[in-house]
């Protein structure tokens, strides 16, 4: 169904309506936001590689052919944006994980809106997650907080199944070495 | 019984519930008998669990308000390059860059002071080229033969004078 309107926007805006692409922009503006957020952990980055990747889907919408859903192409437009930018910018810094975040015992899962709302644990996670290597941070993230599945990730990546959770094995094995504070009893 | 190798490739399957159900049973096999690698997919559920709280710092409304306006105002500051003005295909402007490049560093290999040419192996110095740009490499490994480089990058006339020069600032 979604994928359907995306063809029908996509068509229209190859046929020059403006307004076509404007709808695309706003239906999906704060996934590729937030996922550019979720790799860069910097609001001011992530907009304007968020836009960064609008403007090239606006560019080159004459070569998407629709073999892949919309949204697998702009994901892909954006992680490679974001990979790019990490990597340029020499964001991502590895961290020893001999550096563990250490904090207070609290059993998080059996209450998750405080867990939301707790900055430390919050803070903690994120520290984590900003920790591993891009390839990994990436999988992860299009995984765990995007919800894609194995075979969307592959596919945004360019890269096999296996390939896939292989890098999420090694993303999960060391977010618990980091985050062993909050796991461990 | 499966092996622990086995147990850590199927893990994320069995994380994620994807398991098959005849995998599954000789996954959970394993972990009655191997208390370490029952530990590690304890200690993986209860992180995967605590990443799932990450929460999303929601950003306010007025914010998406701006953001396609914005996006317009960087397509007009940004225009469209005029593709049909280009008179080479992309393929060829890459491939002669690519050349151009490897000439570039070829010179500056061979303009370095007090290196005796003359007595250097011409297979030396192409590995020396090539090992300088491992993209260049890639790009001309499958067309050339490592002695064509430097010979039909760099014509003969050009080395000689090089090497001249070379003696000379060397003297």
């Amino acid at each position: 169904m979604v994928k359907d309107e995306d063809s029908f926007l996509i068509g229209r805006f190859k046929k020059g309506e403006e307004s076509a692409f404007d709808e695309l922009v706003n239906r999906y503006m704060k996934r590729i936001y937030y996922l550019a957020y979720s790799l860069t952990s910097n609001h001011a980055d992530a907009l304007d590689l968020s836009q960064e990747a609008f403007i090239k889907v606006y560019r080159s919408i004459h070569r998407f052919k629709g073999r892949s859903s919309f949204y697998t192409w702009l994901y892909r437009i954006t992680v490679n944006i974001c990979l790019n930018h990490l990597k340029k910018e020499a964001k991502i810094k590895e961290v020893s994980f001999d550096e563990r975040i250490e904090v207070a015992q609290v059993d998080w899962w059996s209450n998750p809106k405080k867990a939301l709302e707790n900055k430390e644990l919050q803070e903690g996670l994120t520290k984590a997650i900003d920790s591993l290597p891009p390839r990994q941070k990436t999988v992860f993230t299009l995984r765990h907080l995007e919800g894609l599945s194995h075979k969307e990730i592959a596919s945004i990546l360019g890269c096999s199944i296996g390939n896939v959770k292989a890098n999420l094995f090694q993303a999960l094995q060391k977010l618990r070495e980091r985050l062993k504070g909050y796991v461990e009893d | 019984m499966i092996s622990c190798r086995k147990v850590k490739r199927w893990m994320i399957d069995y994380l994620e519930g994807t398991l098959s159900k005849k995998k599954k049973v000789l996954f959970k096999k394993h972990l009655s008998k191997c208390s370490r690698c029952a530990q590690e997919v304890e200690a993986l559920v209860k992180t995967q669990r605590l990443v799932r709280l990450k929460a999303r710092e929601e950003m306010p409304e007025g914010f998406w308000a701006h953001y396609l306006p914005r996006l317009k105002r960087r397509l007009e500051e940004k225009p469209l390059p005029r593709l049909e003005w280009r008179p080479v295909p992309t393929l060829a402007l890459t491939t002669a860059t690519a050349l151009v490049l490897l000439i570039v560093v070829a010179v500056s290999l061979l303009r370095i002071p007090g290196l005796d040419l003359e007595s250097l192996p011409r297979e030396v110095l192409v590995e020396e080229v090539r090992a300088s740009n491992s993209e260049l490499d890639y790009f001309i490994a499958d067309s050339f033969e490592p002695e064509e480089i430097v010979q039909a990058l760099i014509p003969q006339e050009i080395l000689d004078s090089l090497i001249n020069s070379n003696q000379e600032s060397t003297l």
